[in-house]
């Protein structure tokens, strides 16, 4: 059993990987930091315990002492829970955050699920992360047809962009394909990611087009990097040929994270000349040169803010959104904790596409839930797709009564043109 | 209209990302082989995102058109 998984498993352990799992002293440090064991108690959340049942299943592979070492076979009861120790976990690396060495459970995660995806035992099936495989591959197919879509496509963005004259400003653009813009700016599917970004674009006077792609990259949720590259490359290959100075990606964690940590690795010198960024702290920084004006105090609900995981503890964006916010509301209440210490939503690691995933989705994020209900806030901001999906049922499913709004929709609505 | 009867309707606008594929593919599942769905977009990046999907799944786009400002699609269910 399980015989493709540790294979694969071995081949891709590296230095760091094999330190992880060799210097772990099982303090139990990050027991408690994982909102899933916090909220379902079972040992196999536990990100230390995560990394022992790899580990233990590796050694049941290689080692003649194994009666007398912690070695265990790959028996059915040990597959299910190495399963559920690599899909139940959103990647967040809040573990990582506490533990005394820095240990990244999520590293050993992503190549687990890598190594259980090609194992072919009908877990896809079982697990529903097939879904994430099947939008994987669309991203990716998408590049073979966009020459045939391109002219439908910027009909209907023209279409869209008549729409946000009309309500908005009468000159307002939203060019696509257009050559030697100094930004490409990636969105997402849905006009919430497109309209705000449109108009602070426009009000900052932003020389800017808009991919026919998406940000989203799913491969990178199930460990698949070679394919992760290949729906990257597609982004690549449109700022190349349009040459722009810089590829701007937007309220969309996993997809920021790809920009900023693997780009460079994946493209080296093709990617050197051009500048990767995300789009709050770029809209940030219009705000701090006076590119755009805001009016202060446009909203004066009580507002709270949710660090995405990708954003923040592993981008290092924690200032950006908070100035951005405090530029608009007056009111504003923080999630304790927050910022690095920031409990997750629950709804990373591409669990929110997975439909079968949903009551362990609400399930773990009931530490989210509570934190949200302590600070009496009626509206919940944050920068990230999955983030806001998963607030948004947390919201139903708690019944705490707020409204979930993206960073740049505050940004937006209070421009001062 | 082309000749099929649509089986299932899905109304995709408003949902966040990457729920207009998710709830497609959901969707189609439910449906017989064959099974025509029409689906209800109004953001153009959902258009390339259904049409990439259809394609890589093998599931058969039969039509597309465009009534004030929402985009209606038609897919057969082939596996
Ligand atoms: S990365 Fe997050 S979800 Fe995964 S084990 Fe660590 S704390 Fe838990
Ligand atoms: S905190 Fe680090 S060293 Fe301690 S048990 Fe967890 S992974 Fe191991």
């Amino acid at each position: 059993m399980l015989t493709r998984f540790l294979e694969i498993t071995r081949d891709r352990i590296n230095r760091p990987l094999q330190y992880y799992q060799d210097i772990c002293v099982r303090c139990g440090a990050c027991m408690d930091a994982c909102h899933f064991y916090a909220a379902s108690r079972n040992p196999a959340h536990i990100p230390a315990q995560r990394m022992m049942l790899v580990r233990k299943a590796l050694q049941g592979e290689r080692s003649w002492l194994n009666w007398y070492r912690d070695a265990d076979r790959a028996d059915g009861r040990q597959v299910s829970e190495i399963q559920q120790a690599m899909w139940e976990c959103t990647g967040c690396r809040r573990c990582a955050t506490f533990c005394p060495f820095d240990l990244d459970t999520a590293l050993l995660v992503s190549v687990g699920r890598y190594a259980l995806m090609n194992e072919g035992t009908g877990l896809e099936a079982e697990t529903g992360h097939g879904m994430i495989l099947e939008i994987g591959n669309a991203e990716i197919s998408k590049g073979e047809i966009i020459e045939d879509l391109k002219e439908f496509y910027i009909e209907q963005v023209k279409l869209l962009e008549k729409r946000v004259q009309d309500e908005f400003a009468p000159d307002l653009q939203i060019p696509v394909d257009k050559k030697g813009a100094e930004i490409l700016y990636v969105p997402l599917v849905g006009e919430h990611a497109t309209v705000p970004a449109a108009k602070i674009f426009h009000a900052a006077g932003a020389d800017w087009t808009m991919s026919l792609f998406t940000a989203t990259n799913h491969s990178f949720f199930v460990g698949d990097m070679a394919r992760a590259k290949q729906a990257a490359r597609l982004i690549l290959d449109e700022a190349l040929r349009l040459g722009v100075k810089a590829i701007v990606y937007p309220e969309c964690g996993h997809a920021t994270r790809t920009l900023l940590s693997f780009f460079e690795n994946w493209f080296g010198e093709e990617i050197a000349g051009i500048e990767r960024m995300n789009l709050e702290p770029l809209v940030a920084s219009y705000l701090e040169q006076g590119k755009i004006n805001v009016r202060a105090g446009a909203v004066d609900t009580p507002i709270t803010y949710h660090d995405p995981c990708n954003l923040g503890r592993n981008g290092g964006f924690f200032e950006e959104p908070r100035s951005l916010i405090r530029a608009v509301a007056s009111e504003f209440r923080e999630l304790e904790p927050n910022r690095a210490l920031n409990w997750c939503c629950g709804g990373g690691g591409g669990l929110i596409a997975v439909p079968e995933m949903k009551e362990t989705r609400m399930q773990a994020g009931n530490e989210k839930a509570e934190q949200i209900r302590r600070t009496g806030a009626k509206w919940v901001v944050t920068a990230c797709e999955n983030c806001k999906t998963q607030l948004g049922d947390l919201n139903e499913h708690y019944g705490l009564g707020v409204e979930i709004k993206g960073v740049t929709d505050l940004v937006a609505d209070a421009l001062i043109l | 209209m082309a000749e099929y009867t649509v089986e299932s309707t899905l109304d995709a606008r408003g949902l966040n990302c990457p729920m207009p594929v998710v709830r497609t593919s959901q969707e189609i599942k439910k449906m017989s082989v064959g099974g025509v769905l029409e689906l209800l977009a109004t953001d153009p990046g959902s258009v390339a995102d259904m049409i990439a999907w259809c394609k890589s799944t093998g599931n058969e786009l039969l039509d597309r058109k465009t009534e004030d400002g929402v985009f209606r699609f038609y897919i057969r269910r082939v596996n």
